[in-house]
């Protein structure tokens, strides 16, 4: 039964197991990006009404996409960024902290040379998409007794359990934490997304391999500030 | 004479059983629900009692009480319209009942002319009313395919309120509507664009891969013109396949959002939103209260 007169459910739950993509990211009204924290590290929103309060599911993927500064060439090969330092400072903060902690993989997109785009053997959705339901049919299998579907989920317990580093992987780790000065949540994301890398592989155990690609997917950590 | 019919109420994504109990008896004629209805079930009233009037039956002009319980919960709506109807009917001997009322839930809008309005949030209505036991639950027959995806309840469909009564008298039968569910969920899943439309940004592509396989935040960094936009929109093309329970958890949403219809009346791929970037905070995470548009 619906009650007439409230929003109830927002874009987040429609998203829900699905992708929440949002483009021109730094566009978004600061608060909007803002009050996304709660509902991404929870996985649901509780809503509260007159008489009662409602929770909606909120497991989403959130995809965003950005210029890397305010007018949108910086560090292009094809045209001159004309931002300057103070600018492009201030344009980075938008997305800076607590929200950016929460984005685990961040990847540069490129402007790619004329002569790279002949080539034939490009991957199709189909190909590519067979690899990532593997990788996730390991993950529901070995979660089958935890209530989660995915490595996104897990809780810094099942972690754990089930993202086991052996010494120098966690040393390889802990220097990219000291250095990039990570705080403890961008850690611990790192080594979910090692954890689906080593799924894409269906390697058992996290490898050294897995975690330095998981760290270099923190471009913004690195590069920009 | 009481009777009592049971329906399913939806507070959110939970239902709750609410039993409507009607008794009919003589003195001054009035006719009254109580158990903490909001407004918009007041409006249940004439649409009740005109609908019964034209399908045939008498509205008879005695003291009718409605009782919605539990009283605890306010309830709104007008999904609980066909189990008041039917309540009164049998509660005023027009009506002779042989099926077994405990075991059936009933959910519907009527209109002025008897025929039963689809409602919004059918799907977990359905999903709620098996999980608290019921057998079978009487809908509106334009909710019945989207009802047909939840196993374990037989979800009958009904277009008015006469069929409900020849039913419940014994007279016919309803089939439910069935869906192959898995064959629907194994179909391939076709879309106009793919992967391959990018070309090169090999490191973008494994971040995608990456992201789609573990469910993982991403973001995509780059200037004007170089697919990122594009990259983004074909992650829905490499996510993985949604599973059965995945899938009704989706659906739960779209059906109370009345996103759900007969042509689409399920999902089977992962949803992809992308709201613009002028959407308020209230849109995008929910809550609130918005202006309804006056006769909606
Ligand atoms: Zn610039």
């Amino acid at each position: 039964m619906e009650e007439g007169g409230y929003q109830n459910h927002g874009e987040i739950s429609l998203a829900n197991y699905g992708v929440l993509f949002l483009d021109e990211f730094t566009e978004f009204d600061k608060n909007v990006i803002e009050v996304l924290r709660a509902p991404i590290e929870d996985g649901k929103i509780t809503i509260s009404r007159v008489n009662s309060s409602i929770t909606y599911p909120s497991k989403f993927m959130l995809v965003a996409a950005m210029n890397p500064c305010p007018c949108g060439y910086y560090g292009s090969e094809v045209r001159e960024c004309k931002c300057t330092d103070t600018l492009i400072k201030k344009y980075l903060s938008k997305v800076s902290g607590p929200l950016l902690d929460r984005i685990d993989i961040q990847v540069e997109v490129p402007q790619i040379k004329y002569e790279k785009i002949n080539d034939n053997k490009v991957e199709t959705s189909a190909q590519i998409k067979k690899r990532v339901n593997r990788a996730r049919k390991i993950q529901i299998e070995r979660y089958k007794q935890d209530n989660i579907y995915n490595n996104d989920s897990l809780t810094p317990k099942l972690m754990k359990k089930y993202c086991k580093l052996d010494y120098d992987t966690g040393k390889l780790l802990e220097k990219a934490f000291n250095n990039l000065k990570l705080s403890m949540r961008a850690y611990g994301r790192i080594i979910k997304v090692a954890r689906t890398i080593a799924d894409l592989e269906e390697s058992k155990d996290i490898q050294k391999k897995h975690i330095a690609e998981a760290i270099g997917y923190r471009v913004l950590d690195k590069n920009y500030f | 004479m009481l009777s009592t019919i049971k329906s399913v109420y939806l507070n959110g994504l939970d239902g709750y059983t609410v039993q409507v109990e009607v008794d009919v008896s003589a003195g001054i004629p009035e006719f009254d629900i109580v158990g903490l209805p909001d407004e918009s079930i007041k409006e249940s009233k004439e649409r009740v009692s005109i609908a019964i009037k034209n399908s045939g039956y008498e509205f008879e002009s005695r003291k009718i009480v409605v009782n919605l319980a539990p009283a605890s919960i306010r309830k709104g709506g007008a999904s609980i319209d066909l189990p008041i109807a039917i309540g009164i009917l049998i509660s005023t001997n027009q009506l002779k009942n042989k099926r077994d009322l405990s075991k059936i839930a009933f959910v519907g809008e009527l209109s002025l002319d008897g025929s039963i309005n689809s409602v919004n949030g059918i799907l977990p209505i359905c999903i709620e009313a098996k999980k608290i036991g019921f057998d079978e639950i009487i809908i509106p027959k334009a909710n019945e395919k989207e009802a047909s995806i939840v196993k374990g309840i037989k979800a009958k469909g009904v277009k008015n309120l006469n069929e409900v009564i020849s039913y419940l008298r014994g007279e016919t039968n309803i089939d439910s509507y069935k869906t192959d569910w898995e064959n629907i969920a194994y179909e391939n899943q076709k879309y106009s664009i793919d992967f391959s439309d990018v070309k090169g940004q090999e490191n973008a592509k494994r971040a995608l891969e990456i992201a789609a396989a573990g469910g993982h935040n991403c973001l995509l960094i780059g200037s004007p013109g170089t697919g990122k936009t594009m990259l983004a929109e074909r992650l829905i093309t490499i996510l993985p396949d949604l599973s059965y329970n995945e899938s009704l958890e989706v659906m739960k949403i779209y059906s109370v959002a009345g996103l759900l219809n007969d042509k689409e009346p399920i999902i089977i791929q992962r949803p992809f939103r992308s709201p613009h970037h002028s959407i308020s905070p209230t849109a995008l995470i929910g809550g609130g209260r918005i202006p309804k548009p006056r006769g909606d």
